[in-house]
């Protein structure tokens, strides 16, 4: 008797955690790939079709519940979530819908990659016009952030969209294009998912061509007007991008850059147009492990990555290869740590005395690990109603390192808020996926 | 107890702790968010083990091992349904310090069980071979 009745408590109580741990997995902790932001969401939920999708809409409507959207979550102030609400989780919904080489055109539903893409087209000799420099997004983060990348002959994503269909709050879907609903075509494009579901996009394609890498060295004195007269000037070269050093040594004035001219000989792109697939990324990884460390081992850094893309000058590359980029390298996964991007556009004109500005201003910030900065254009273009490209700029990304704690949290951005500042006071502006550093918008 | 059970008793729980055991870590790991406050809760259970250990020792002679090891196997089965629970640093330095006392309760208890069986079997024996090499398998653990 008094067996069973252990027992039988025994059962109960057992019963009790199982359920307790189910409550608590009902209302999960989300997180976006900043690791700054852990949101308690209500639940997760996606779909696969328009009906799925459009029901999940209408339930939260009735049940005055909030709806967050989420792609890969590579956006990293959060944009992907809010508390208590329903995060719709976009990746499911990934087909290829149409494809027309002809007209070089594709439909696909939003939660789609570029690598997805990529695999589709790549057998016709086709690309995408605007990525950004990796393929591991999705297109509805990348349509809502308006994404730019290396190409410098095309600019914002905006350009190369077509139309697309929108599941708005009320549970119907509009068809959006420069000639329907032409407002919202300009305003859900940069405009992180506060609009409604970007369902499936038709986006325009151009052709696969083998581009040859060129590269230099310049001191950044001198970038700005190389670049206009040598870069853009030039129409061979379709893509560039560019490093300004952040180590001790060379701090904020060595520069080396790498364009992609178009290959003299396109009959070659055969050999050359298998998609590339993760190359070694042990070297790379431990390098920037280094420069994470010391001084030393940013100069280390930076030494070893100017040498080894200067080796690169003449070698040939696909236009698909060129936008897969590695970042698996950068994954860093740290108990206390996390990396950090941020991203300001100045004018080109500007670039030099923004650069002696940020110079002096970073000098006196012993304590702000910056790992990177990679410098790359973007033309003047104004269409989406949350442009970043207010006239022809350079844009900066920084990989910052930084401590998750509240108070490293607040010490990154008293940096933070200077160097914003100062883009202001040289007529930039910022990017909005990161981190909400900045104190307005 | 004798023998035979004991075998299958220690061997059971040999088999569930070691399978545990690698989850077991990751949820010290993930609860706290830096390594320092992994290293306190292990440190923590090593602490109220070490210090518990005598007291136990005194005990287990009154109480016996059989009702301490039942003790040990219940209150396990009690405190493992909170694992999956916890949320805050705190409760995972709360759950080392019992597993840290349950510990003691264990090894204590199975040490004194094999003794007691082993003079049993070979009343010739003299006991403190036994108890020189349960103290130096002590060390070891
Ligand atoms: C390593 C790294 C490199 C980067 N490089 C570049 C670069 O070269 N150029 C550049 O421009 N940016 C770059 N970014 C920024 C990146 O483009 C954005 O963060 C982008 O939004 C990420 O896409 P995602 O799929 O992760 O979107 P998420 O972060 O999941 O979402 C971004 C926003 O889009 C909304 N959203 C997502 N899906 C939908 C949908 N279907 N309908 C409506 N709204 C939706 C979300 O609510 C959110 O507001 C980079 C970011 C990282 C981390």
């Amino acid at each position: 008797m008094k067996k069973i009745f252990v027992l039988i408590s025994y059962l109960v109580i057992f019963a009790l955690s199982v359920t307790a741990y189910q409550a608590k997995l009902s209302s999960p902790i989300a997180e976006d790939k900043g690791h700054l932001l852990p949101v308690a969401l209500k639940s997760i939920a996606s779909g696969t079709t328009d009906q799925e999708l459009q029901q999940l809409v209408k339930t939260a409507g009735k049940n005055d519940d909030k709806l967050s959207i989420a792609g890969m979550q590579h956006s990293q102030g959060g944009q992907t979530l809010y508390p208590d609400a329903i995060m719709v989780d976009m990746k499911p919904y990934n087909k290829i819908l149409s494809f027309n080489p002809g007209q070089k055109t594709i439909t696909v539903q939003s939660g789609a990659t570029w690598d997805d893409i990529q695999k589709y087209i790549n057998p016709y000799h086709l690309a995408l016009k605007v990525t950004q420099s990796q393929n591991i997004f999705t297109v509805g983060g990348s349509l809502s952030v308006n994404v730019h990348g290396r190409d410098i002959r095309h600019h914002a994503l905006i350009e190369t969209v077509q139309s697309f269909r929108l599941l708005i709050a009320e549970g119907s879907i509009l068809q959006v294009s420069r000639q329907e609903n032409q407002e919202l075509f300009t305003s859900v494009i940069g405009g992180y998912g506060l609009f409604g579901i970007i369902l499936d996009v038709t986006l325009e394609l151009t052709d696969d061509k083998l581009y040859q890498y060129e590269t230099k060295e310049v001191n950044y004195r001198e970038y700005d007007s190389y670049f206009t007269k040598e870069v853009l000037a030039n129409d061979q070269v379709k893509m560039h991008l560019a490093r300004i050093s952040v180590a001790p040594e060379s701090f904020l004035t060595d520069m080396y850059l790498t364009n992609y001219l178009l290959a003299p000989d396109q009959t070659r792109l055969e050999d050359y147009d298998s998609l590339k697939r993760d190359s070694i990324i042990a070297l790379p990884k431990f390098f920037l492990g280094l420069a994470r460390i010391n001084d030393s081992g940013k100069n280390t850094f930076w030494n070893i990555q100017r040498t080894y893309t200067m080796k690169t000058d003449g070698k040939l590359i696909s236009r698909n290869n060129s936008m897969r980029s590695d970042s698996t390298f950068m994954d860093y996964d740290h108990a206390s740590k996390t990396e950090t991007l941020q991203e300001y556009f100045v004018p080109v004109n500007e670039f030099a005395d923004y650069i002696d500005d940020l110079r002096s201003m970073l000098e006196k910030e012993k304590d702000f690990n910056l790992l990177n900065i990679t410098v790359r254009y973007v033309e003047k273009n104004e269409e989406a109603v949350m442009s970043y490209a207010k006239e022809d700029m350079f844009a900066l990304v920084m990989l910052i390192n930084q401590g998750t704690s509240k108070k490293a949290v607040k010490e990154t951005e008293a940096v933070i808020q200077k160097m914003i500042d100062l883009t202001l006071a040289h007529q930039g502006s910022y990017y909005l996926p990161y981190y909400s550093y900045p104190s307005s918008l | 107890m004798n023998y035979r059970r004991f075998v299958l008793y220690q061997g059971t729980i040999g088999m569930a702790s070691s399978m545990i055991f690698p989850f077991y870590i990751l949820v010290l790991k993930n609860t706290g968010n830096n390594y320092a406050q992994f290293g306190w809760a292990y440190g923590l259970f090593a602490l109220t083990s070490a210090l518990t250990y005598p007291v136990i020792g005194r005990l287990a002679d009154q109480i016996g091992d059989k009702v301490l090891l039942l003790v040990y196997s219940w209150a396990m089965a009690l405190l493992l349904l909170f694992f999956p629970l916890v949320e805050e640093v705190w409760q995972v330095y709360l759950l080392q310090i019992m597993m840290g006392v349950l510990g003691a309760v264990q090894k204590n208890s199975e040490k004194r069980c094999l003794l007691v069986m082993l003079i049993k079997e070979r009343p010739g024996k003299k006991l403190d071979n036994i108890m020189s090499g349960l103290l130096l398998e002590r060390q070891l653990q």
